[in-house]
């Protein structure tokens, strides 16, 4: 009977598929059946104690590493561990490393011990095991907070913090934002939505809603406003922006203006038969435009942004038989005119128009199928 | 008061959080040396405090600077009780008491006026005993040695350690000066009654820093005796911790005293005339030195320089230090001639010049039982001194029975159990020549009276074995050297008592060999070996009564069982060497544990056919019994000869019976009138004290299945205990992959051989399996010990490195031992296996290349003399580090292996620490000992103890082989 059975090295090398085998949840037995099976065949001379003895030996070293990956910069500055840069790197996207179906289920979870607890039903439903899902929620959870207080860009923050890649600290980003602001995504009207939807949506609504960010044509002034906000995160939407914005509903004066030359331009794109359907439904697209608008300053209404904008605007549109070619189209007209249009009203309505709008038009644009 | 230690606190990361409510620390450091302590500032609610404290300045006398470890201890500053430690950082000071000049060889580098202030700054591991290491801290430390010319009369500053098992490269020896010896005794702290009211952090850390502190005062004296004995370098350096238990702990250190000095490209008689020049100046300013370099010297030494690696030395720097050293050597030269023989003519180097070794006489052993009573009076350690005086006595008269001056390789271990313990000195006896240490042009002046210390006593002792063995006057001491000399005897087979076949050399046909070849040493450069070497392994259980505090009973019966013990061991050892078709042992080493039931015996060394040795015979096997008996036996010869022609294949071998059996009628009537002597009778099968033979009683008997189940390695792997792998070029390998330890402990009953050979088999064969993705890979230095620390618990220490094997040269290699070793049938890149995981070596080498560590610089750690690939620029210092690791929550940290891995790890990463601090990129020689691994699973408790040493060293790329 084996008491103590260790193998350690002046430097530590990298099983990728063992490593992978482990971020994955799967068990000691499993890994080393897996790995058994497959060496079994051009290296027959190991025995399965042979081959068990080094899956423990690799998983005893992941979970001493793990303490590591939870603050990843300690990896860098560590003497225990002598690796090359880019195993370092590779352990630590592949334990930050998320899985989308697990990822959607946790997203309108708090992050509290009990829906920790929860986790085996999510396991359950995704089929990814219950280690695995585990520490999904522990790295967002982690990585949430680490950054909600921090200022500036919560992306580059989580890539300076975790050292993780772009693409993969977009996500975080997305992912806390949504969190943060509990954004509503598990109604089963959105369950359509993919994740990857949703991640798109929550970036752009950081970048043209989120409090540190500074929006482009903005005037001197807004300027100097914004950049006293500057140590706010982008991942808070901007309050004085949501606050504001109920005051957007003063274009439904206009919607007789919208509607003529929206629709004029549209026209001149879009075949007849589908155009008809357009002109006869833009009633509905501008109204719940404007609505949705009015409740932003309500933090509920944040809440159910997403519901929101799938019930008033996207089914109706597509009841009545939008296409989301013919869609895109439209709402990029609807920018671009409406632009012009509110320029002629107060600058201040305007701006916000516009920026509220760029919000409104990507999700829209991301969400439409 | 010659010397000045300061210290500077420079700032901490990654802090342990030791303010629970506050998620902060308030952490302050505490700096300790000798009876003096300072303090720094509290750096308030930060787990990355930055102090930049003033320089801390320390005075202390040379014993204090060099037993004295400086001790950094990091606190949690508490307001109203006391305050909590995070954790210590030891700072051993020697490798700052080395003049620098002397370590780097570059004279601007102490152009300081004082002399040798020397720095060393880093991020070090805090450690704690209780939690591991804890965060770090960027410290500074300073040493100022104030210039004393009568400083070497007085301390063992500046003398240097090495625990290179060959001489340091870039440095050529001046005299050997012999063998060192030195032991100190002290209560265990662990054993006092204050150990059970003391908290477990604080009881650690007083042990660890006595048992630092005994370290170092050991190395003190081991210099103090070398300076004795005119030398400024100990290389080979050994020291074991003896856990005596209730009697106490033994610090025992051997090592090898040199004079050496950096290669330079000055031959001898230009370095008197700088000598001459400079003798009026003593310790002259670097600019003066530097007229005395000639330009002559190059032509004159060009032969040499092929090897000798000149590394852009100054050659200033070397007439300076000559300039001391012959005033040394002068006076060593008159301690020659008043003592006839070192008391003790042993080396503990394994790796020596080419044609140092002259003969090869075997190897000597001598164990003895002791019954170990409490150490009354720590002062005197005579008792253990005497124990080992008896073996060392025994061990030279060994040595001299074989014809043999010198004992080389030369180790001493031991191990306890309870009240008895088992001491075991053994070495290889051998003739040497010391005269081969020197340079072409000098040692032609030798001869004509101006020679070293040692060179005479070796030729008094020459005289000595003249009278004793007539035959040796034959020998060709005044002739060419030969590169089979090594293998022929030093002795006539008359004269010594144990009975040894000989034959005539393969390879000069002039001399006489043994049959076989034990030795503890590496393979002398120049012999020729036929094909590679291989891992060879012999275990043997004893079981015995088991210890119910009857000490002399209990002595008296592993006393008696030891000579079985080791009979049962070597009979082990032919029989596999045979089937392997080698017929010489190099790097063998013999160990025995004593446990509360068994005694167990593994011999682990190097197998390897020298051409110059008679081919080894196949076993045979005789049996007696029954007609159904007999059938097996038939069928296990049949297995054991697939064995050995698979064997010869895999190893690279030619059946060389057949080769040698034609030959031989030529050779007998070519060289008849050189042999002084019948030709052995060696080719008679089935002679009755053939050791060859394997004897069944009862062919079911699995000590055949026991050979034949040792398994050869993959394909893609070669093993060996020694540095080099015997027919294996050096520059063949690529570069350093790993070092490792391996720890296994298993519970249960390995008291058969079966179990046992089963253990190791599996133990290795998970090495490999380890190692898969380095191969094609050399696996060297491998080290087994065996500890039984319960009555029911083996533990097996694995420890060794694995090199990459270029793959680019299969062919080319295979062409050169055509040349130098004779045919090879063992192609490498014909193996499927081998192809097939090719590419992903590939990638793991090219990430290695690619790798710039963000923070840390890659410090390689090898338990070889020389990495791989890489060629050693300067030697910066031995490095001795002692660690308690314990834990009283076990289960909650993930198990006992875990606390074992994670602590190993922690002692890598503070051994990296220390050689960065010091300017260094890696550790040679490193070696690894586990003392103590004990689990109590019941009270969820471990504790271990690790002792670690290596010399830090310089490296730059190419390749250092001669």
């Amino acid at each position: 009977m084996t008491e103590l059975d260790v193998f350690v090295g002046s430097t530590f090398v990298m099983d990728e598929e063992i490593f992978q085998l482990w971020v994955d949840g799967h068990s000691v037995e499993t890994a080393t059946h897996i790995l058994f099976r497959r060496l079994k065949d051009f290296s027959p001379d190991y025995s399965k104690e042979v081959v068990l003895s080094y899956v423990l030996g690799q998983y005893r070293t992941y979970e001493m590493l793990e303490k590591l990956l939870w603050t990843p910069k300690k990896l860098v500055t560590q003497w225990a561990y002598q690796m090359t840069e880019q195993t370092k790197q590779c352990l630590i996207h592949k334990y930050y490393d998320l899985n989308l179906p697990v990822v959607r289920e946790i997203l309108n979870k708090k992050y509290s011990s009990r829906s920790r607890k929860d986790l085996d039903e999510i396991s359950e439903k995704t089929n990814v095991n219950l280690k695995s899902c585990r520490r999904q929620f522990d790295n967002l959870r982690r990585i949430q907070k680490c950054v909600e207080e921090l200022p500036g860009n919560t992306s580059d923050n989580i890539k300076n913090h975790f050292l993780l890649s772009d693409i993969l600290a977009n996500i975080y980003a997305a992912i806390t934002f949504i969190s943060v602001n509990r954004l509503e995504v598990s109604k089963r009207r959105l369950q359509c939505v993919s994740s990857q939807v949703l991640f798109n949506c929550a970036q752009g609504l950081m970048k043209h809603w989120g409090a540190g960010e500074m929006s482009k044509d903005a005037s001197e002034k807004n300027r100097m406003e914004i950049l006293e906000k500057e140590a706010d995160s982008d991942i808070d939407l901007d309050r004085d922006f949501l606050a504001d914005v109920c005051e957007i509903k003063l274009i439904t004066e206009r919607e007789k203006e919208f509607r003529t030359s929206v629709c004029a331009k549209v026209h001149k794109i879009i075949p007849e038969k589908p155009y008809q359907e357009i002109e006869s439904s833009f009633k509905i697209f501008f109204k719940s435009s404007v609505s949705i608008s009015s409740g932003l300053h309500r933090s509920r209404e944040i809440k159910s942004f997403f519901v929101d904008l799938t019930e008033k605007i996207i089914e109706p549109l597509k009841q009545a038989k939008w296409s989301k070619k013919d869609f895109l189209i439209f709402i990029e007209t609807y920018d671009d005119i409406g632009a012009h249009i509110v320029s002629r009203l107060d600058s201040r309505i305007c701006e916000t128009w516009k920026r509220y709008n760029k919000g409104i038009m990507l999700c829209l644009g991301f969400m439409y199928l | 008061m010659p010397g000045k230690v300061k210290v500077k606190i420079i700032a901490g990361r990654n802090l342990p959080v030791m303010d629970r409510s506050g998620d902060t620390t308030d952490a302050f450091v505490e700096v300790k040396f000798g009876s003096t302590t300072f303090k720094t500032e509290v750096f308030r609610k930060s787990l990355n405090p930055f102090w930049n404290s003033e320089w801390f300045k320390f005075e202390a006398d040379d014993e204090e600077l060099q037993d004295e470890p400086l001790q950094i201890r990091i606190m949690d500053h508490d307001t109203y009780s006391a305050h909590d430690a995070i954790g210590k950082v030891f700072v051993d000071l020697n490798p700052l008491l080395v003049p620098q000049s002397s370590i780097s060889g570059v004279m601007e580098q102490s152009s300081n006026a004082t002399g040798n202030a020397t720095m060393l700054s880093g991020w070090f591991p805090v450690f704690d005993t209780m939690h591991g290491v804890r965060g770090e801290i960027s410290i500074r430390v300073k040493v100022e040695l104030f210039s004393d010319v009568s400083r070497y009369r007085q301390s063992s500053c500046g003398v240097r350690f090495f625990n290179s098992l060959s001489i340091p490269s870039g440095y050529k020896v001046y005299t050997i000066c012999g063998f060192v010896e030195e032991l100190v005794v002290n209560d265990d702290p662990e054993y006092q009654w204050i150990d059970k009211i003391r908290t477990q952090r604080s009881s650690n850390e007083a042990r660890q820093t006595l048992f630092i502190k005994l370290s170092g005062e050991v190395r003190r004296r081991i210099g103090l005796k070398a300076l004795e004995l005119g030398g400024n370098a100990v290389i080979g350096y050994k020291q074991t911790f003896d856990l005596e238990g209730e009697s106490g702990v033994v610090v025992r250190g051997i090592g090898t005293v040199m004079n050496l000095n950096r290669k330079q490209h000055f031959t001898d008689s230009l370095l008197t005339s700088a000598h001459s020049e400079q003798s009026s100046e003593k310790y002259g300013s670097p600019t003066n030195l530097k007229l005395v370099k000639l330009p002559v010297v190059k032509k004159k030494s060009s032969e040499s320089d092929l090897s000798m690696i000149p590394k852009g030395i100054s050659g200033s720097y070397e007439a300076h230090v000559s300039h001391i050293s012959r005033q040394i050597s002068g006076s060593q030269y008159m301690y020659g001639l008043q003592h006839e023989m070192p008391e003790y003519p042993f080396l503990t180097l394994s790796i020596y010049p080419r044609s140092f070794v002259v003969h090869i006489g075997g190897i000597v052993s001598a164990r003895s039982v002791k019954l170990l009573d409490r150490i009354t009076n720590p002062d005197e350690p005579e008792t253990r001194d005497a124990w080992w005086a008896e073996l060392r006595m025994e061990i030279r008269s060994h040595a001299r029975t074989l014809g043999c001056t010198f004992v080389l390789g030369y180790t001493e271990q031991t191990s306890i159990c309870d009240e008895v313990c088992i001491l075991s000195a053994s070495g290889t006896a051998a003739v040497v020549d010391f005269q081969q240490l020197e340079p072409q042009e000098v040692r032609t002046r030798n001869s004509s009276g101006s020679c070293f210390g040692m060179t005479s006593s070796f030729e008094k002792d020459k005289s000595f074995k003249d009278q004793r063995v007539k035959d040796s006057s034959t020998l060709p001491e005044a002739q060419e050297y030969l590169p089979c000399s090594p293998c022929h005897v030093p002795y006539a087979r008359t004269t010594i008592p144990c009975p040894v076949k000989l034959a005539r050399c393969n390879v000069c046909r002039k001399y006489k060999v043994p049959d076989v070849l034990l030795a503890t040493i590496e393979v002398p450069k120049g012999v020729s070996v036929e094909g590679k070497g291989s891992l060879i392994q012999a275990r043997v259980c004893r079981s015995k009564r088991e210890y119910r505090g009857g000490g002399d009973s209990q002595a008296k019966e592993v006393s008696d069982a030891l000579p079985f013990l080791e009979y049962e061991l070597h009979r082990q050892l032919l029989a596999k060497l045979r089937v392997r078709g080698m017929n010489a042992i190099f790097g063998l080493n013999v160990a025995v544990s004593i446990g509360d039931k068994q005694l167990i015996g593994v011999a682990t060394g190097t197998a390897l056919y020298l051409s110059s040795l008679p081919p080894s015979r196949p076993p045979t096997l005789s049996g007696t019994g029954s007609k159904e008996d007999q059938l097996k036996v038939a069928q296990l010869s049949k297995k054991l000869m697939e064995y050995l022609i698979e064997s010869r294949e895999f190893y690279g071998i030619e059946d060389s019976t057949v080769k040698n059996l034609q030959e031989n009628g030529e050779d007998d009537s070519d060289h008849s009138d050189l042999s002084d002597d019948e030709i052995p009778d060696l080719f008679i099968p089935g002679d009755a004290k053939d050791t060859c033979v394997l004897e069944i009683d009862d062919p079911s008997e699995l000590d055949i299945a026991s050979i034949l189940a040792d398994g050869r390695p993959p394909r893609t792997f070669y093993s060996c205990t020694t540095e080099k792998l015997p027919g294996l070029n050096w520059s063949r390998l690529e570069s350093n992959y790993l070092s490792f330890t391996r720890v296994w402990q298993g519970r249960g009953a390995y008291s058969s051989q079966k179990q046992l050979d089963g253990c190791f088999n599996t133990l290795l064969q998970g090495l490999y399996f380890q190692l898969r993705k380095a191969s094609p890979c050399l696996i060297s230095g491998l080290k087994f010990s065996v500890d039984l620390p319960d009555e029911e618990i083996i533990q097996v220490t694995i420890s060794g490195t694995a090199s990459k094997l270029k793959e680019a040269s299969f062919g080319q290699e295979a062409n050169e031992n055509k040349n130098i070793d004779g045919p090879l049938m063992f192609k490498l890149d014909e193996d499927p296996h081998f192809r097939e995981k090719k590419p992903q070596a590939k990638m793991e080498s090219h990430s290695k290349i690619e790798a710039a560590h963000s923070d840390h610089p890659v410090i390689e750690i090898t338990p070889l003399s020389q990495v791989p690939g890489s060629r050693i620029d300067k030697y910066l210092g031995n490095l001795n580090f002692f660690f308690i690791r314990e834990s009283t929550s076990i289960r909650e940290c993930g198990g006992f292996s875990t606390l074992v891995a994670s602590f190993i790890s922690e002692v890598f990463a503070i051994a990296r620490a220390h050689v960065a601090a010091l300017g260094g990129n890696a550790m040679v020689s490193f070696t690894m000992s586990q003392y103590v691994l004990e689990h109590n699973s019941h009270k969820n408790q471990g504790q271990c103890l690790i002792n670690a040493s290596g010399d830090a060293v310089f490296l730059s790329d190419g390749s250092n082989e001669e």
